[in-house]
């Protein structure tokens, strides 16, 4: 367990030189100060009497914080899931390739190190990353809407956590790609496959009525069968950011199917991997 | 080393396989949905056409106001329920639409509420003298002291022996409680559509309205304009305040000073929305008025989360308070209740009822034993 969690600890080093990341750091630090400046809000007894973003009147109506905040934070939701997850399935995909290209595997596994320990703790260290940059914006966010309108919103900790499993979920999907192919453009490639598929799965129904009843139809379905609802995960982690909670059994149900599709793409990427020759 | 490769891809295969279980099992996921209540901000399709309605199908006033010239005040309403509004009024006129009420979609779980506790015994009362409020009566309308009903009376049988005649209404006093000091009340009916309750000073000045007889440019308190959603009315100051009294009385006491008047309109016919149209008379007063209303929301809010009252802070969060209007010197006012919270509170209502009365009727029984 040290071992895996010493190789997720060199990667989240590695990730720190990165310009990449970096410059996620930045933009998230750029938009906390640009906001923080730019939006005022007028603000009487826990409630919110009025609003302007750079001059612009937001709204005038008096609301209670919640229910005025409450939008920004389930779209700040959605929008850091399923963005920060293309985002990540780019900045992200050489983590893989990178940790088997020539010269760097032989010296890994010369190591006291197994495989499974290697590869498990490349996907935390990559999963560790998110998780750090969305509780570093969570985190902005709730002391730069806390100190200017007297309401604290760590529910959106909670919400931030579910939509870092829409990430795990993907980069599972991306080490499965790194060990079968050693290339950080198919591994992004695959990245941002699994996020379209993910929405294309949570809008599974609907798309299927819109095609002919018959063989096609049936091929989607089935496809679809294992594919998780990472567009429905991100809308709920949204839900328990805006202090909506979702029904606590379908949640369940689309976070156990997301863990074990992932747990299953790393036991096959574990597979791959044990079989090849070094 | 070779079979636990194997069973890697058999673990792998399990777990996927449970996976798209429960992915793809169960029900699928239940669209979001945000609580949305209709407010009524203007007559609407179903207003007019009840309004139409009844414009074809009750008694027309008579015509005793002459036809205004060019330029002159707008005519009296001809609803009757409007018509008989005075022109002002000390605390409150409001009028309920229970018939439109009684066949909303909280209408059952409504009257429910209503006949479970002693409404049972008023509801048995009124038909024992051939009204039965559930199927004869249209609207109700208050006016400070007065009520109106109307609705459907011919069935209406009552003791005549002492009975006046007051234009086409008949006018009956109601008999006293014991221990009751106020002015003595009649029971009036008018053409078998209208009955009124009140002093008879009021009731015989509603009917001279109903009548027309009236000064030409007066006008009643409420207009057709005003007419609509299920209930609709106008509170003086000091009624609107009297709300506040207990929650905020700072606020109250200021809501006497700024507002002039508050006109109030409730849509119930599935969700409740309220709006409430504030008017004042200095801008800054008006400004100030609003924002202590929503500062009293967010208290409000803030107190139901820390008596874990969520359902009643979810209600509050549907509660705004609008820009202000017509140079400043108005606003309104906007309050939802979600028809799952409104339902569920009439039926815990029905219940308690429902036991109050087998109390009562075990205490009988145990004193007669």
């Amino acid at each position: 367990m040290l071992k895996l969690l010493q190789v997720a600890l060199d990667l989240i080093r590695e990730a720190a030189w990165r310009k990449w990341f970096l410059g996620l750091f930045l933009t998230v630090t750029l938009v906390l100060v640009l906001l923080g400046l730019s939006l005022q809000l007028d603000v009487v007894d826990g409630a919110i009497a009025g609003s302007t973003l750079f001059g612009e009147v937001l709204f005038e109506e008096i609301r209670t914080v919640t229910s005025a905040l409450s939008p920004l934070f389930m779209a700040v939701t959605v929008a850091a899931s399923m963005g920060g997850a293309l985002f990540l399935s780019v900045a992200c995909s050489d983590f893989a390739p990178s940790l088997l290209s020539p010269g760097r595997i032989e010296h890994l596994l010369s190591l006291p190190v197994t495989r499974a320990q290697l590869l498990l703790g490349t996907w935390l260290g990559g999963v560790a990353v998110a998780a750090i940059a969305t509780a570093y914006g969570t985190l902005g966010l709730i002391v730069l809407l806390g100190a200017k309108t007297g309401v604290w919103n760590f529910a959106l900790f909670g919400g931030a956590l579910v939509g870092v499993l829409v990430f795990a979920t993907v980069f599972a999907a991306m080490m499965l790609a790194a060990v079968a192919v050693r290339s950080a453009a198919f591994c992004a490639a695959v990245g941002l496959a699994t996020v379209v598929l993910g929405i294309v799965s949570s809008n599974r129904a609907a798309i299927a009525r819109a095609i002919d009843p018959g063989l096609g139809r049936r091929i989607f379905e089935w496809a679809m069968v294992p594919v998780p609802k990472l567009g429905t995960l991100a809308v709920r982690a949204a839900l328990i950011s805006g202090h909506r909670l979702p029904d606590a059994a379908e949640l369940l149900r689309l976070i156990g199917g997301a863990g074990l599709f992932s747990a299953g793409l790393l036991l096959v990427a574990l597979f791959v991997f044990e079989r090849k020759d070094f | 080393m070779r079979s636990r490769r194997w069973l890697y891809l058999l673990a792998a295969a399990v777990l996927l396989a449970v996976g798209a279980w429960l992915t793809s099992g169960g029900d699928p996921p239940a669209p979001v949905s945000f609580p949305k209540v209709h407010m009524p901000r203007g007559p609407e399709k179903e207003d007019r056409e009840r309004a139409r309605a009844r414009a074809q199908s009750q008694p027309q006033q008579p015509k005793v106001v002459l036809e205004a010239p060019p330029g002159a005040p707008a005519p009296r309403p001809t609803d009757p329920v409007l018509a008989a509004l005075p022109p002002q009024v000390k605390e409150v006129a409001m009028v309920v639409e229970a018939n439109a009420l009684r066949n909303s979609d909280l209408g059952e779980p409504l009257i429910a509420c209503l006949t479970s506790g002693g409404g049972g015994d008023a509801l048995a009362l009124a038909r024992d003298a051939g009204f039965d409020p559930l199927t004869q009566l249209d609207r109700v309308s208050m006016f400070d002291d007065t009520v109106m009903l109307t609705g459907d009376f011919k069935g209406l049988r009552l003791d005549d022996a002492a009975a006046e005649h007051y234009g086409d209404a008949t006018l009956r006093e109601r008999p006293r409680r014991e221990g009751d000091d106020r002015e003595p009340q009649l029971f009036a009916t008018w053409r078998d559509q209208v009955a009124l309750v009140g002093t008879r000073e009021d009731v015989k000045h509603a009917i001279d309205r109903l009548e027309g007889r009236v000064a030409a440019g007066e006008q009643p308190v409420l207009r057709d304009s005003n007419a609509y959603g299920e209930m609709y009315g106008v509170l003086q100051p000091s009624a609107f305040a009297s709300m506040f009294d207990e929650l905020d009385p700072k606020l109250s006491q200021f809501i006497r000073g700024a507002a002039q008047s508050v006109e109030l309109h409730v849509d119930a016919m599935h969700d409740v929305g309220m709006v409430a149209d504030v008017k004042g008379g200095d801008a800054a007063q008006v400004d100030e008025l609003r924002r202590m209303m929503g500062g009293a929301i967010a208290a409000m809010r803030a107190k139901a989360v820390a008596e874990g009252k969520n359902d009643a802070a979810d209600v509050l969060d549907l509660s705004r308070v609008l820009a202000p209007k017509g140079g400043g010197t108005s606003f309104s006012m906007e309050l939802g209740l979600p028809y799952e919270l409104m339902k569920k509170q009439l039926e815990r209502c029905a219940e308690a009822g429902k036991r109050r009365r087998a109390g009562r009727a075990a205490a009988r029984d145990g004193g007669a034993g």
